[in-house]
Order: C-alpha cells, then structure tokens, then sequence
C-alpha cells in the first residue's frame, strides 16, 4: 500500500467514492479503485465505532494538542498562546510539588504492587484443595468501585471506632497519622490502591506461573535443583513479559491516580495528596484554566509515555541479554 | 542389607511426605491470610451496614437490616441503582455491538486505509482518560449531554480494546469456512451474522462481563456527567458528601453493599470469563 493511500482516512475515501465511480472507465481509476479496494461493504460494519472513536478518542486528543497553545476560556474565546501554557507549568510551584506527591506514590505502590502481587500469583498457581475458594476471596477487593474501597479504609482507620486504628493504637501502641500526615497519607493509598488491585494482577501472574513449561521443571528438579532455586532462575524469567504487563498497567493507573484521593483525602492534608490527576480535575472543572489543564494533562502523558517506555525498553534489553 | 533399604525406603518418603505436608500447611496458611486479607474488610463492610447507628458498628449484636428497608424504599437510592444498571446494561450491549461488527471488517475485509485506521486505534488503548477529558467533556456539553443519559452512555463506546480482542479472535476463523459460505451465495451481512456471530459467543462474552464491570464500577465520568441527584450512578452518589445520606455511616455502608451485590453474583456465575477478562486486560499491553 502506498503511503498516499494508507494516509487517506476511511471516511473520506468513502465520500470521494461516487466522483470516483464516474472516472471508473479510465484505466488510472479502475487501477485506483482496485487499491482501495471495494469501501461500499466494510461501511456498515465500521461506520459506527470510527465515528465514536474519531468523536470521543481522536479529535479529543487532537483538541487537547490544541489547547495547549491557547489562553482564555470556550465562553470569552481562545486566543493564541504560544509556549505560555507549558512556561506557566514548568514554573508552577503547585504542579511541581504535585508531581513529587504523584512520585512519591508510585516509588512506593509500583514495587510493592509487582512483589505483593506475583507472590499471591505464585501461591495460587500452586495445586492445593480448596484453592478455588482462596481465588474468590482474594478476588473479592477487585469487585469493588474505589469509591466503596475508600470507605472501607477511611472506615478501618475511624479514630474512634476504626478496627485497624484500634489495633495499631491498642495493641501495637502506635499512633498512625493516617491522612493526617502528607506522607503517611500517600503510603496508605499506596496501600489502598494495592489492596484494590491484588486480585486483579496475581490473577495474571496466576495464569503466568500456570503456562510454565512443567517439563522444564522438573527437568531442573532431576538437575537437582530446589524449590527456590527453581523459582528464581527458572519461574520468575520465565513470567517476566507477564510482570512488564503489569508493571505498566500499575504504572499508567499510579499516574491517574484520581478516585481514592477523591473519596479519602480531597488532596490534603494541605495539598499534600494533590495527585496530577487531581489538579488537572481541580482545574478544569473546578473554575480554573481549561487551556492550562489541558498542558497539564498533556506534560502527565509525556511524563508516563517516558516511563513506559523507559521500562519496555529496558526489560527489552535485559530479556536480549539473556 | 536388604531389610536396611526395606526399612530405610519408608522412612524417606514418610520424611518426604512430612515435607510434602509442611508445604501443604504452609501454603494454606498463606493463602488464608491473605484471602483475610482481601476479604475481611469487605465483611467487616456488611457487618457495618447491619447496624443502625451513627457510627460505623462492627459488633455481631443487635444486627437489623433497617438500613437496607430504608435504602430499598428510598426513591433517590433507586434512582441510582436504575441509573447504574442502565448505564452499565447499555454501554456493554452497544460496545459489544459496534466492536463486533467493526472488527469483522478489521478482520476479514478489504478496504484502503484499514491497517493505518487500525493501528491508530491501537496506539490509543494505553492513551489516559486525562489526555482527553477536558475536550470530551467540552464535546458532551456542546451536544446536549451533560445530565442525561447520552452523556453517561455514548462517550463510554468509543475505547478500542473491544475491536482489538474481537478481531483477534475473528482472525483465527479459517478463510475456508467463509468462502464456502460465500460460495452458497451469502454476502458479508449473512457470512457475519451466521458464521463469525455464534463463533464469537465465547470472546464477546469475556468482553461483556469486562465492560459491565468496568462500567458499573467507573466513578470520574458518571461524576462530571450526572449534575441533578437523580441522574447519579451508584458510586457517585455514595460519594457524594451533600447527599441526604452522607452523614449517616451506616446508611452509605448499606448502599455500598448493595452496589457489590451484582458484582459479586456475576463472579459466581461466570469466574471462568472474568479470568478471561483479566487475561485480555493483559493482551491489551
């Protein structure tokens, strides 16, 4: 396919089809009309999911770019910004620290993630009775909305009558600053969002551990290998494209992370749990600078497409080494 | 010598059974906490919702299932649980419609622009909801949608992972099985609707029950969307503070329950396609 014709949307191809039709006879459009192959039946099929893509996914996005380089409101009108917009955020002393709080978070919720996850991954891949009931329960957190999970926790910690402060209090002699303290805030829905998501990520982790090569098993075990032995040199790089799913997955939802800090902490105390996400919302919606939410929204993806891709590339790298 | 292996023999399996049993314990053992873990708190959830007091109350006395008959009969609270079904049931029927036929066509037709069109909606599936929401938002209230239906619905049919999972699958449908149907004469519309359709009950399931439970559980766009009490989903109105029942914990408890209960009866019934549904979160990467 040549790049002319693959660049030419669907839709617009479909609409100069009728002008095209009636140059058929030539032997520039028939040849023409044989690339593009016959747009008449796929139409029906396709009309309605590139029209809801194109609506609510691509132009979105296109309008996001856009936006990012106008100032004012949609009410008194968009003017030309240049590069204001993204000055205003390299410069905002907010933004910085919002994204500190939003590093913070995912320093803490990514490793304990991936290790609390692949080892409740591992612990139910392995062939006991009664497992299926042990994956149900573990599932359970996942069923929730945040919104209910947040309850639960904000519950759990009550300074009067929560379980899990009693506890710590009573018992342990700890008094737990839990959202009242910026960084004790941010490690509890560290912990929050982790719990949230056990079940969700040692199920892959589960469905990995289950597709290893038994043969090579127990081919290491004659070789007399031991159970941990086998685990680390042998399981865990074998499941390893699993765990770059994951650890993307947690990354992507540790940068939006949004919905608990709506339902536990309203970004405080202070604005210590002000996410990225958070302040996007607040200033979007909350009578800010659409324009200058939309840069932030913008600089957060370039942010988390970097580490994305910085963790691809190099457990690409690693796994080549191999 | 022979009576020295023939005792000695037991005595290494019996230490190797004990092992075998130390691990069996050891594993159940870490299984239970951690599904105490997981699952504890939601109990302690219900046991809350079961009492009827300011405060949340996790004693095993005195329970009532007052707040539940209150919530039941309360025209607000229902409200919320028609939205949410409707918003759910009809975002997961019209996504697995549109995806269905669009990733026939991905799949098994012909047409210019197919693979660039494609692969630019593959690009997006890992684009975050933040990169575009100002703009949809911006579009829903240009149409009219802010505080319907609509907006709760049509916005949510747009993601690509249907039409990636489904084309995948309709993919491995051998060529032959649908030039013997064209061959009997049918067109696209018959070979789809006879041929790709009950083929594709398995993988549109996994995609049913995935966006139900995407959709009922999903909370920033239902709240940018419902303004008026009356046109909130669940999770929205739980979590909105100025409600009529956020002062009363054990109230919000109950309606909490209520909002897992549907979650909860479709994992019993369909554990194998919710796995399914974990594992196309996991091709989705």
């Amino acid at each position: 396919m040549t790049p002319a014709s693959a660049g030419v949307p669907v839709l617009a191809t479909a609409a100069t089809r009728p002008a095209e039709s009636g140059t058929g006879g030539t032997d520039r459009g028939r040849r023409r009309r044989r690339r593009l192959g016959e747009l008449g039946p796929p139409l029906p099929f396709l009309v309605a999911k590139v029209l809801l893509f194109g609506t609510f996914i691509a132009f979105p996005f296109v309008y996001t770019v856009y936006l990012t380089f106008q100032r004012g409101s949609l009410l008194s009108g968009l003017t030309f910004a240049g590069l204001e917009n993204y000055r205003n955020v390299l410069r905002d002393t907010l933004f910085h620290e919002t994204l500190r709080n939003t590093a913070l978070f995912m320093v803490v919720v990514i490793p304990l993630t991936i290790v609390v996850t692949c080892a409740v991954g591992l612990l139910l891949s392995s062939r006991i009775r009664g497992m299926g009931v042990y994956r149900s329960l573990i599932y359970t957190p996942s069923l929730l909305s945040i919104v209910v999970a947040g309850l639960i926790w904000k519950m759990l910690i009550d300074g009067e009558t929560g379980p899990l402060d009693r506890f710590t209090s009573g018992v342990l002699g700890l008094d737990v600053p839990w959202l009242t303290d910026g960084t004790t805030a941010i490690v509890f829905l560290s912990v929050v969002t982790l719990w949230t998501s056990i079940g969700f990520y040692s199920l892959l982790f589960m469905a990995a551990f289950n597709n290893v090569d038994l043969d090579v098993v127990d081919a290491a075990r004659i070789d007399g290998a031991g159970g941990w032995q086998i685990l680390m040199k042998i399981k865990l790089p074998l499941i390893r494209p699993v765990a770059q799913v994951v650890l993307v997955l947690v990354t992507i939802n540790a940068v939006q992370l949004f919905d608990l800090v709506y339902v536990m902490t309203q970004g405080g105390p202070g604005t210590a749990t002000y996410t990225a996400m958070w302040y996007v919302y607040q200033n979007a919606f909350n009578g800010g600078s659409v324009p200058y939410a939309a840069t932030m929204s913008l600089v957060l993806l370039l942010i988390t497409a970097i580490i994305a891709g910085i963790f691809i590339s190099r457990s690409r790298s690693e796994a080549d080494d191999v | 010598m022979s009576s020295a292996t023939a005792t000695g023999r037991p005595a290494v399996r019996a230490r190797r059974n004990t092992r075998r049993g130390a691990q069996a314990a050891a594993v159940h053992l870490a299984a239970i906490v951690t599904s105490f873990v997981c699952a504890g708190p939601v109990m302690l959830l219900i046991v809350a919702s079961l009492h009827d007091s300011v405060f949340a109350d996790f004693s095993l006395t005195d329970l009532t299932v007052a707040n539940y008959e209150q919530l039941l009969s309360n025209a607000v609270f229902l409200r919320w649980i028609v939205n949410s079904l409707l918003v759910a049931l009809a975002v997961t029927a019209l996504t697995v419609a549109v995806d269905v036929l669009a990733a026939y066509a991905f799949a098994k037709m012909r047409f210019a622009g197919r693979d660039v069109t494609f692969r630019i909606m593959l690009a997006t599936m890992m684009l975050p909801f933040s990169a575009t929401l100002v703009p949809v938002y911006l579009l829903a209230s240009e149409f009219g949608m802010i505080d319907r239906y609509s907006g709760l619905i049509i916005p949510a049919l747009a993601g690509p992972l249907g039409v990636y999972l489904l084309r995948q699958f309709i993919r491995g449908i051998p060529d032959s099985l649908l030039e013997a149907a064209r061959i009997d004469g049918a067109g696209h519309g018959g070979i789809f609707a006879r041929i790709v359709l009950p083929l594709c009950r398995q993988p549109m399931a996994v995609l049913a029950i995935f966006t139900f439970v995407a959709n009922w559980n999903t909370f920033l766009w239902p709240l940018l969307m419902a303004q008026s009490e009356h046109m909130m989903t669940l999770p929205v109105g739980i979590a909105t503070t100025n409600t009529q029942f956020a002062q009363n914990i054990s109230m919000l408890t109950a309606g909490a329950v209520i909002s897992i209960v549907p979650m909860a009866l479709l994992f019993a019934a369909f554990q194998r396609h919710f796995i399914g549904g974990v594992l196309a979160g996991a091709v989705k990467s």
